[in-house]
């Protein structure tokens, strides 16, 4: 997977993603593509801004998926915040047609 | 009012319900203004009920009365009106704040028997303060016959426009057509912009999307932008691209559609996020993919989603 650019959940600042270098990565979709948040998962007010996003988006119906895989082709759905996963997307509410 | 020398009849007039009405068809008054409400210097046509035009200098919206009554009328804040009348002098003053009516006011002091007779001249003069929106206004009328002033002044209003000079015309017309373009430049500017972020959305959807593919999928996206998951039940299915809805199909080993599930997000969120999302619910959680999608048979069969559903 090439390096992925985000921002900090804490002060925005530009990142960039790398799996297996201690950052997690949350990928929100939304109306202008995903926003991507990169956060240090050894820092605690990191962690504590990503669980802060997560529980957000899940209140409104977001789901959270765990993605694996060396090319992140595998998803698994997430029931509450975990700050060892490492990669996660958040999507809107899925409605029938 | 400026009614230089003409005669004009009534028609209906809006504001406040006047006390006196005139007789309809009557034949009024002659009579002269001065000075009126609005822009001084601007041209205005008046044709009266026998046909007659007037011209005069005044601004008003779409009838002189009209705009004259208005603004008596609606001094609902801080006034001081005085309208003097000669050789009689009458002033109202309305208090700050009140409502009351100042051409009400006015009009009856006027039959109260301070104008009678065949011929008077009048001269009537408002003033209000700023915040009131009011502005100073002035005229003067003459030769009234036998009627009232005030039934002559509060005659219902004659057809007013504003009459231009081709040039002035032509200036006005070329203001509007350059607003027109300006407004239409605007547009095609934030249409532009509006696409270009769309654009930019889509080509982040996509990009997230191919991170979760296999390289088998990117290759099926790639040539044909549609890509197959096989679920945990073993079942297969082609994530076409053509569509938000209903671009999710069960298939047979033929790839021949047996089934087709409609099922999206929110429709400002950009195609390949929809993908994605189905995807991962499809991979993750088949049965309540299936309680949320609405399938759609194709060729006879039975619904998968309640197979699916029984055996979960």
């Amino acid at each position: 997977m090439e390096n992925i650019a985000g921002t900090s959940p804490l002060d925005g600042s530009p990142r960039t993603y790398q799996p297996g270098t201690g950052f997690g990565l949350i990928e929100q979709m939304g109306p202008e593509g995903d926003t991507k948040s990169i956060w240090d998962r050894n820092n605690e007010d990191e962690v504590a801004a990503a669980r802060d996003t997560y529980e957000k988006l899940t209140k409104k119906g977001y789901r959270a998926y765990h993605v694996t895989g060396s090319e992140g082709e595998k998803g698994e759905p997430m029931s509450e915040f975990d700050p060892k996963v490492e990669r996660m997307i958040l999507v809107p509410p899925l409605q029938g047609g | 009012m400026p009614l230089d020398g003409g005669t004009f009849t009534a028609g209906p007039v809006v504001a406040e319900p006047r006390p006196f009405v005139p007789e309809p068809g009557e034949i009024l008054h002659t009579a002269t203004v001065e000075d009126l409400v609005g822009q001084p210097g601007t041209e205005i046509s008046i044709t009266a009920g026998d046909g007659s035009s007037l011209i005069g200098t005044q601004i008003s919206t779409d009838s002189l009365w009209q705009s004259w009554n208005l603004t008596l009328t609606n001094t609902t804040s801080s006034t001081s009106n005085s309208i003097q009348l000669h050789p009689q002098s009458v002033t109202q003053n309305v208090a700050t704040g009140t409502t009351e009516i100042v051409w009400r006011q006015w009009n009856n002091s006027i039959v109260t028997g301070s104008v009678t007779g065949s011929s008077v001249d009048l001269s009537i003069t408002t003033t209000a303060s700023a915040s009131a929106g009011l502005i100073t206004t002035g005229s003067s009328a003459t030769s009234f016959n036998h009627t009232p002033v005030w039934n002559a002044w509060n005659r219902p209003a004659p057809h007013v426009w504003q009459q231009m000079d081709p040039a002035e015309r032509a200036a006005h017309e070329e203001t509007e057509r350059a607003a027109y373009e300006e407004r239409q430049a605007q547009y095609r500017v934030q249409r532009e912009e509006d696409r270009a972020k769309k654009a930019e959305a889509a080509e982040k959807a996509e990009k997230l999307l191919l991170t979760c593919l296999t390289a088998e999928q990117r290759m099926e996206w790639r040539t044909r932008k549609c890509f197959y998951v096989t679920t945990r039940t073993g079942r297969r299915y082609r994530f076409d691209s053509n569509s938000y809805q209903g671009n999710v199909k069960l298939v047979n080993r033929d790839d021949m559609v047996l089934s087709t599930f409609c099922i999206h997000l929110p429709h400002h969120i950009p195609l390949c996020d929809h993908l994605l999302a189905q995807k991962l619910m499809l991979e993750a959680d088949e049965p309540t993919f299936m309680r949320i999608a609405n399938e759609a048979v194709r060729g006879g069969n039975g619904r998968v989603s309640d197979l699916i559903l029984a055996a979960a």
